[in-house]
């Protein structure tokens, strides 16, 4: 059971023999009237010998034990076995590996806990368009005046999980580092003007009011390193949130800055509409958070997210305030 | 409460709880077509005015929605009112499915359903709370020991107090009062108070039994006056 144990102990008796073996080798051709020790010495010295490797090899083989039942347990999918409490405060490079084993499981805990919210939340959100759907082919089937309707219905639905979808998959992707890639040079005042456009057209068709403030002017000269596709999509997410929050006949505020002292591009996007609770402030980049006054909007809570991880693959931050005069600020900055 | 469904008055009236503003939309216009009067509200907290203001028969509860959730909706509308509530929960969720029972839902349907479902357990409800009048097979009081049950006004005395039952718990007391001292299976307990068969792996009886046992109290020598008949069902002590 206790092999290590077993094999410590066996090997230094055997080391304090051999050395005992050769002192009295040496000993008696020299010096000749030495005495035969009596036999309760031999005894006791055997004795003591026996002790201290026992208690040698204990001292190597417990916390290598707890370990292993640590890891037995992680095997085993239970990853609240910590053994920082049997280490205590030993110091060496067992007591290291153990602390090592600790910050690996809770890690991995966190990690996991992470994905398993993240399924439940998948889960709940695949199911919202699910039951629309139902709901839908119930109208349909309850009365022939509600086709029509309820076609139409189908068809946004379908439409939206498809999107569900597709933002999932950049999600992961993204998390997984795998579209960070090209490196392309991209002039970001040329980016917020595309993103704009896209998002004045939309809001034309919708008929909506709600106006652009834009100041990019000394981004002219600013290029990022990066992914087109994926800065497009970061600051589009950006820039659809706060239209999405502001109020009819309301404003998105668009400013951008060349720092070129710390060589980075520096762009706010800021809406005018409710805020968001300072509670929750750090949670809007959380996939699939909503914030209390997104009740009822659309969206999946996932392009905030994506946003994220797609400025800080590029090295870039990316942090949200609430502005004194009302409404949410987004700021991102990118290395130039 | 006992002329709400006194003769001439058809249309039930039905509070539906959901975050999903078009869903409820949907919902709203097929439990029309389906004559029932419909009330919508995607806050949790107006919800719970509307659900204890006595104007509805009926609250449509979503228990997964975010912020103010459905389950604390459930809990502050119980500890107002015993109006007959619809749970709607997450299929294979069943931990959140056993909280809302435990805080008094009548039942359950996992979402997504199908609107036909949902319909059919708002009629199973429906029709269990409704007052029986003029049946002939009501007998006006079932007694058993310290127990008195009124099926026609729906109420229930406990050695003269009467006990504050939701509408599902009654019935289950009801069904076991009718066989006091001989034990009742699950499934007929299932058939006459949730109006449904007992689903496999379903808990709901037990969790209601379990809360009507709390208000029950114990007999004198320290034993539940509902007693588990194990494999089978449930049994109302006589003494």
């Amino acid at each position: 059971m206790r092999r290590l144990f077993w094999k410590f102990c066996f090997f230094f008796m055997l080391a304090q023999m051999a050395t005992a073996a050769f002192a009295m080798a040496f000993l008696v051709p020299h010096v000749m009237r030495v005495p035969r020790p009596p036999f309760d010495v031999m005894i006791g010295s055997v004795l003591t010998s026996l002790a201290v490797a026992a208690l040698l090899a204990w001292y190597v083989s417990k916390p290598i034990r707890s370990l292993r039942q640590a890891l037995h347990a992680a095997a085993h999918g239970d990853l609240d076995a910590r053994i920082g409490d049997t280490i205590g405060r030993r110091r060496d490079e067992l007591a290291d590996l153990g602390r090592d084993f600790d910050s690996t499981a809770a890690r991995l805990k966190l990690l996991m806990d992470g994905q398993r919210r993240l399924l439940h939340d998948v889960s709940r959100e695949l199911r919202s368009p699910l039951a629309r759907l139902q709901a839908a082919v119930g109208l349909m089937r309850q009365h022939a005046d509600n086709v029509e309707a309820a076609l139409a219905r189908v068809e946004r639905e379908s439409i939206r999980m498809d999107r569900l979808v597709d933002e999932l998959l950049t999600l992961s992707r993204l998390e997984a580092g795998m579209a960070s890639g090209k490196g392309e040079s991209v002039n970001v005042a040329e980016l917020v003007t595309e993103v704009v456009a896209d998002a004045t057209f939309e809001l034309n068709a919708r008929s909506a009011a709600v106006a652009f403030d834009v100041q990019i002017e000394s981004l002219q000269i600013a290029n990022v390193t990066g992914n087109a596709e994926m800065l497009h999509r970061a600051l589009d997410n950006v820039v659809r949130n706060s239209v999405r929050h502001t109020p009819s006949g309301g404003r998105v505020h668009i400013a951008g800055e060349y720092d070129a002292l710390r060589r980075e591009v520096r762009l706010t996007i800021a809406d005018e509409g409710p805020g968001v609770g300072s509670a929750e402030l750090a949670s809007i980049f959380e996939p699939f958070f909503r914030g209390e006054a997104a009740q009822g909007t659309s969206g999946h809570g996932l392009g905030l997210a994506i946003t994220q991880r797609v400025i800080e693959s590029h090295r870039g931050r990316i942090s949200a305030a609430n502005r004194t005069s009302g409404g949410l600020a987004v700021e991102i900055c990118l290395p130039a | 409460m006992s002329n709400r469904w006194g003769v001439g008055v058809t249309t039930a009236r039905i509070l539906l709880i959901d975050d999903d503003v078009e869903l409820l939309d949907m919902l709203k216009t097929y439990l029309e077509r389906e004559e029932f009067a419909v009330t919508t509200t995607n806050i949790a907290a107006t919800g719970v005015a509307a659900a204890v203001s006595g104007d509805h028969d009926l609250v449509v509860l979503d228990v997964m929605m975010p912020h103010m959730s459905g389950l604390e909706a459930l809990r502050r509308t119980r500890m107002i009112s015993l109006i007959p509530v619809l749970m709607l929960t997450a299929k294979g969720d069943d931990a959140d499915c056993i909280i809302g029972l435990e805080l008094g839902a009548d039942d359950y349907v996992p979402k997504p359903c199908t609107p036909r479902e949902l319909v059919a357990r708002i009629r199973a409800i429906l029709r269990r709370t409704r007052v029986v009048e003029g049946v002939e097979e009501a007998p006006a009081v079932i007694a058993s020991g310290l127990l008195n049950i009124f099926p026609r006004q729906r109420r229930a005395e406990w050695g003269g107090k009467p006990i504050n039952l939701t509408s599902t718990e009654f019935n289950l007391l009801e069904a076991l009062a009718r066989q006091a001292g001989h034990p009742v299976s699950k499934n007929a307990l299932s058939e006459q108070a949730l109006g449904r068969a007992l689903a496999r792996f379903d808990r709901s009886i037990d969790v209601h039994v379990s809360s009507i046992r709390r208000k029950l109290g114990t007999t004198p020598d320290g034993r539940s006056w509902i007693q588990t008949v194990v494999r089978h069902g449930y049994q109302l002590l006589e003494k």
